[in-house]
């Protein structure tokens, strides 16, 4: 198979001739072969329908008349006909009438004979009716003459073929000599040059046409060329020439830039290594919590790590010495410390150390600062260099950390600097948190100290007032059986007056102790308020009632000058207790005959409530102290009794209570004394009016009934004969007496009393539980129970009402009020 | 009337007239009337206006009656009359006289006054031609043949077709 990409292009151009030519050739032959063959065979079918037209119309008679000679004679006619091969009459019935066959001469020998062997149509059949007979003529013709036309044809097309071929052949050898040979020659010199690079070559010009022109231009390309490739291997010596200078040069930059590449990165691995170490020191526990030896025993050892150095050591500096002591020294192996260098011995380095500028001694035998040390220190410990960096604490010098490069001399880079100083940095901070703990150390022990102390002045002053109340029950009971009992006639006059001297003096001691009580318990915080709306004026009223007596022996004018709705949110307890307060003591403190004027002002939501007396006065100076606890201005008021607390649980409640107090006094004039507190609107059907609910008449058993049987359960011996000398004066009422809780359950199965008291500080058991155990009981489920106690907490006194009990005493007992509520439950006081 | 016995009739004289021998009596005459309507189809009359083309016969029953069976054929746009029987001045109506051999003495007149007339004019005995008549219709050796009287026919004013000239056994001019 032939290639045809890789023929010559004159063999291309003749194949291309060739091939056009014998198409167009064939092309044309066929086209005029099968035009010809057409229009002959519709001439022959014309020819022989016009011949059948003609035969039949002659045969008509022949046929009418059935005459079959002269119909024959008719269609012999035909035989001047060339292609007719036979003609056939048929009568109206279909029926062959006449028939002719011609005998023709085979003129056309050779291709006849060859079409007979093609399966081709060999001849046609043309039929004519006949026009009104209904006769039918038919005339078989030969297609010999047509095929023998065509096949002449096709020999004269090949003949053409041959032909073209061959013109084809000859004008492709012209081209092929005349166009292409120039073009190969050109070519094989161009491959030729391009294997050899041999530019010298030159292509032959043979002719002046466009490849003459290709030639010329080929040869000045070539030329061009020539003289570039010159050029450029002058120019290629030249630059190989440089790229090796080059080269070195960069061979030698790069040698330097590894040599500075390594300086930086031992640079940077120091400067790693120190941040790494500082962080581990700031990151240790014993930085942050040990105490500072171990902190700068930790420090020295790092730094000598650090800086690869034999010795480091701390040295504190001591001003009013003007000497350096050794805090911790590290060797390598062991810690030291207590060495001392005195400023007279080594002046030079002192002075350089309070610069405040490190030391940088690299030859330390020769270094201004530190060759003093040359001959005594350096030598025997074998040191080279020094690195001295000042410890600032607070910016002033605490001391200096001293890196000493033993038997070879050491050059310090800035980063064995920036390492040094940051440690000095960190020393300084352990120095300073190791002063800030002793300081917050010293602080707590001080705090705890007086947390301590306080709450022991508490606990004493709690239990001490606690202790008094006791025996005070006493003191004050039997005082009052004394004055108001079956006994007072007894007594004579003077006795009657030392027994109500008793009394009074009981009843101020017990004040005084329940002052100081409320005082501690609201310094513990552990008092306890009930804030409610209270009505001022009528409280007011009824304080100065209880008051008057002492006001009117005194003959002070009063003036009382509080509108109704002045209402304040506060415990009515501790509002009695500051308003009688108050009113006290500007009746002690005031002068024979003067005058007293309460009044209110509102103010911001708050009332302020203030008593003006017309007393001496009180200095300027003693003001500020005069609501302090046990701060009484002595020198003022001689020979006026007081502990000196009133004032400040005045003011402790009042401020407990959301409020405030204070004074304003002009010596001579008088005193203004003042407390604030919230307003409040008090409910008008609130009838809680103290002054109503004055104390009654003294109850009286006179005529109660027999029998009557009260059970006091109590451990306190003077209590129990306190409350039995009560019941004594009592016709009909019967007391027993049992000193522990299970002598009176006893007592209780023997007989249920009418009226139980009972202690609830109870040796053996709990009040609260005997009573709950009462209850449960049927026969003493009803039986009314009294708590007697010395807790006088408004909320114990609740929750034992709350649990089960009719009413609540304390101790020591008020005898009007104990009667009064032993009465709520006793036989029914009889009437005068 | 209807055409297919007439189509029948037509075959079965063609296919007599095929035939190389006359059978009996009735073949022969039904041949005649075949040729009698072939001559009128091959003789052209000059124009007279017509539709109709009258055969005309003295004879009552010409040809046992062979020869009415002509009529309602056509020829071309004419359809065929045959008018039996006629009287002897009635020839001027016909186009074509048929004479029998019975009727021979009677036509010699007819045949004498209608010569120069389109009368075409058929006989069938010997000499007819002779007496002016135009076409004779022999009998020759078992075949039924005819002879041509041109001149008489050209004088006539009529056309005969030159292939009816071409079977003819014998034209006279």
């Amino acid at each position: 198979m032939i290639n045809w990409q890789n023929l010559p292009i004159s063999r291309k151009l003749t194949y291309l001739l060739a091939i056009n030519a014998s198409i167009a050739a064939l092309l044309i032959s066929a086209l005029l072969g099968i035009y010809g063959g057409i229009t002959a065979y519709r001439e022959l079918t014309h020819q022989l329908q016009g011949l059948a037209r003609v035969s039949g119309e002659n045969s008509r008679a022949a046929l009418a008349f059935g005459d079959n000679g002269s119909a024959r004679s008719t269609l012999a006619a035909l035989q001047a006909i060339d292609s007719v091969v036979e003609s056939r009459l048929f009568d109206r019935d279909q029926r062959l009438f006449a028939r002719h066959g011609y005998e023709r001469s085979t003129r056309h020998d050779l291709i006849p004979a060859l079409i007979r062997q093609l399966p081709l149509p060999q001849q046609i059949t043309v039929s004519e009716t006949l026009a009104d007979d209904g006769g039918r003529i038919e005339i078989d013709a030969t297609l010999g003459g047509i095929w023998q036309q065509l096949a002449e044809q096709m020999l004269i097309a090949l003949a053409l073929i041959v032909i073209a071929v061959v013109l084809a052949v000859a004008s492709g050898r012209y081209f092929g000599r005349h166009i292409v040979a120039p073009l190969t020659n050109l070519a094989r010199i161009s491959h030729q040059i391009s294997l050899t690079r041999d530019y010298r070559q030159r292509a032959s010009k043979s002719s002046h046409d466009e490849i003459g022109m290709l030639v010329d231009d080929f040869n000045l390309m070539l030329q061009e060329v020539e003289s570039r490739d010159q050029a450029l291997q002058a120019e290629q010596a030249l630059l190989e020439q440089r790229v090796r200078e080059r080269t070195g040069e960069l061979q030698q930059a790069k040698e330097a830039l590894e040599h500075h590449m390594q300086l930086l990165a031992d640079s940077r691995n120091r400067l790693l290594l120190g941040q790494e170490i500082l962080a581990e020191i700031i990151r240790s526990p014993v930085f942050a919590e040990e105490s500072q030896e171990q902190v700068m025993q930790l420090l020295t050892e790092r730094i000598a790590h650090a800086l690869g150095v034999g010795r480091v050591g701390i040295w504190q500096y001591c001003p009013s010495e003007q000497s350096l002591t050794c805090v911790d020294l590290w060797d390598g192996t062991h810690h030291s410390r207590g060495m001392q260098l005195l400023a007279r011995d080594y002046p030079g380095y002192f002075s350089a150390i309070m610069t405040g500028e490190p030391i940088l001694a690299e030859d330390a035998h020769q270094h201004p600062a530190t060759r003093e040390f040359s001959a005594t220190y350096l030598t025997s410990h074998c040191i080279q260099s020094m690195l001295d960096l000042p410890i600032h604490v607070r910016s002033d010098c605490w001391g200096v950390i001293c890196c000493e490069q033993q038997a070879t001399p050491r050059h310090w880079s800035s980063e064995h600097m920036a390492f040094a100083t940051a440690a000095s940095t960190l020393a300084a901070q352990a120095v300073e948190a190791a002063e800030r703990r002793a300081a917050t150390h010293a602080l707590l022990q001080a705090k705890e100290e007086a947390e301590r102390a306080n709450a022991a002045k508490t606990e004493f002053l709690s239990r001490m007032s606690h202790e008094l109340r006791t025996p005070l029950n006493a003191i004050i009971g039997f005082a009052q059986l004394l004055s108001a009992g079956t006994d007072a006639e007894a007594l004579t006059p003077g006795q009657r007056e030392d027994v109500d001297e008793i009394e009074v003096a009981g009843r101020h001691l017990l004040e005084q102790v329940n002052e100081i009580l409320d005082l501690s318990r609201i310094e513990s915080g552990q008092i306890e308020l009930n804030l409610e709306e209270q009505a001022v004026q009528p409280l007011l009223e009824a304080i100065y009632l209880q008051l008057r007596p002492l006001s009117e022996k005194r003959g002070l004018h009063w003036t009382l000058d509080l509108p109704p709705e002045v209402n304040v949110l506060a415990d009515s307890f501790r509002l009695r207790q500051i308003i009688s307060n108050f009113l006290s003591n500007a009746i002690k403190y005031n002068r024979e005959n003067g005058s007293i004027r309460v009044y209110a002002e509102a103010h911001e939501g708050f009332w302020r409530i203030s008593f003006a007396d017309s007393g001496k006065g009180i200095p300027a100076a003693a003001v500020a102290r005069l609501f302090n606890p046990f701060e009484r201005l002595e020198s003022a008021y001689d020979g006026i009794e007081g502990s000196g607390i009133g004032l400040a649980l005045v003011k402790k409640l009042t401020m407990a209570m959301g409020g405030e107090v204070g004074v304003s006094s002009e010596p001579g004039v008088g005193s203004t004394f003042w407390f604030t507190l919230p307003m409040a609107t008090v409910d008008a059907e609130n009838d809680e009016n103290p002054a109503t609910s004055a104390p009654s008449d003294e109850p009286a058993w006179a005529d109660a009934r027999q029998a009557f049987h009260v059970l006091y359960i109590e451990d306190n011996l003077a209590n129990q004969k306190l409350v039995s000398r009560v019941f004594k004066q009592q016709p009909g009422i019967s007391v027993e007496m049992a000193d522990h809780a299970a002598a009176g359950l006893a007592a209780i199965d023997r007989q249920v009393p009418d009226l139980l008291l009972l202690d609830l500080n109870l040796p053996d058991r709990d009040g609260l539980s005997v009573m709950l155990e009462l209850r449960s009981r049927d026969a003493t489920r009803k039986l009314p129970m009294i708590a007697i106690s010395a807790n006088a907490m408004q909320r114990d006194i609740d929750k034992a009402i709350a649990a089960g009990f009719d009413a609540y005493l304390t101790k020591p007992f008020d005898l009007d009020q104990f009667k009064q509520i032993v009465a709520r439950f006793g036989p029914a006081p009889v009437s005068d | 009337m209807s055409f297919r016995p007439l189509l029948h009739l037509v075959f079965s004289l063609l296919g007599v007239l095929n035939a190389t021998a006359l059978a009996d009596q009735a073949s022969e005459n039904s041949l005649k009337a075949g040729f009698v309507y072939n001559f009128a189809k091959f003789t052209d009359w000059p124009a007279d206006g017509h539709h109709q083309l009258i055969i005309c016969t003295l004879s009552r029953n010409p040809l046992d009656g062979q020869l009415s069976l002509l009529r309602g054929r056509r020829i071309g746009e004419r359809s065929l009359e045959v008018r039996t029987g006629i009287s002897s001045g009635a020839w001027r109506d016909c186009h074509l006289l048929f004479v029998p051999q019975e009727d021979a003495e009677r036509a010699q007149p007819i045949l004498r006054s209608a010569s120069g007339h389109p009368l075409l004019t058929v006989g069938d005995f010997a000499d007819f031609s002779q007496l002016g008549g135009h076409i004779e219709l022999r009998e020759n050796e078992r075949h039924l043949q005819f002879e041509i009287n041109q001149g008489a026919a050209q004088r006539a004013g009529l056309k005969l077709s030159s292939q009816l000239l071409k079977l003819a056994i014998k034209v006279h001019p």
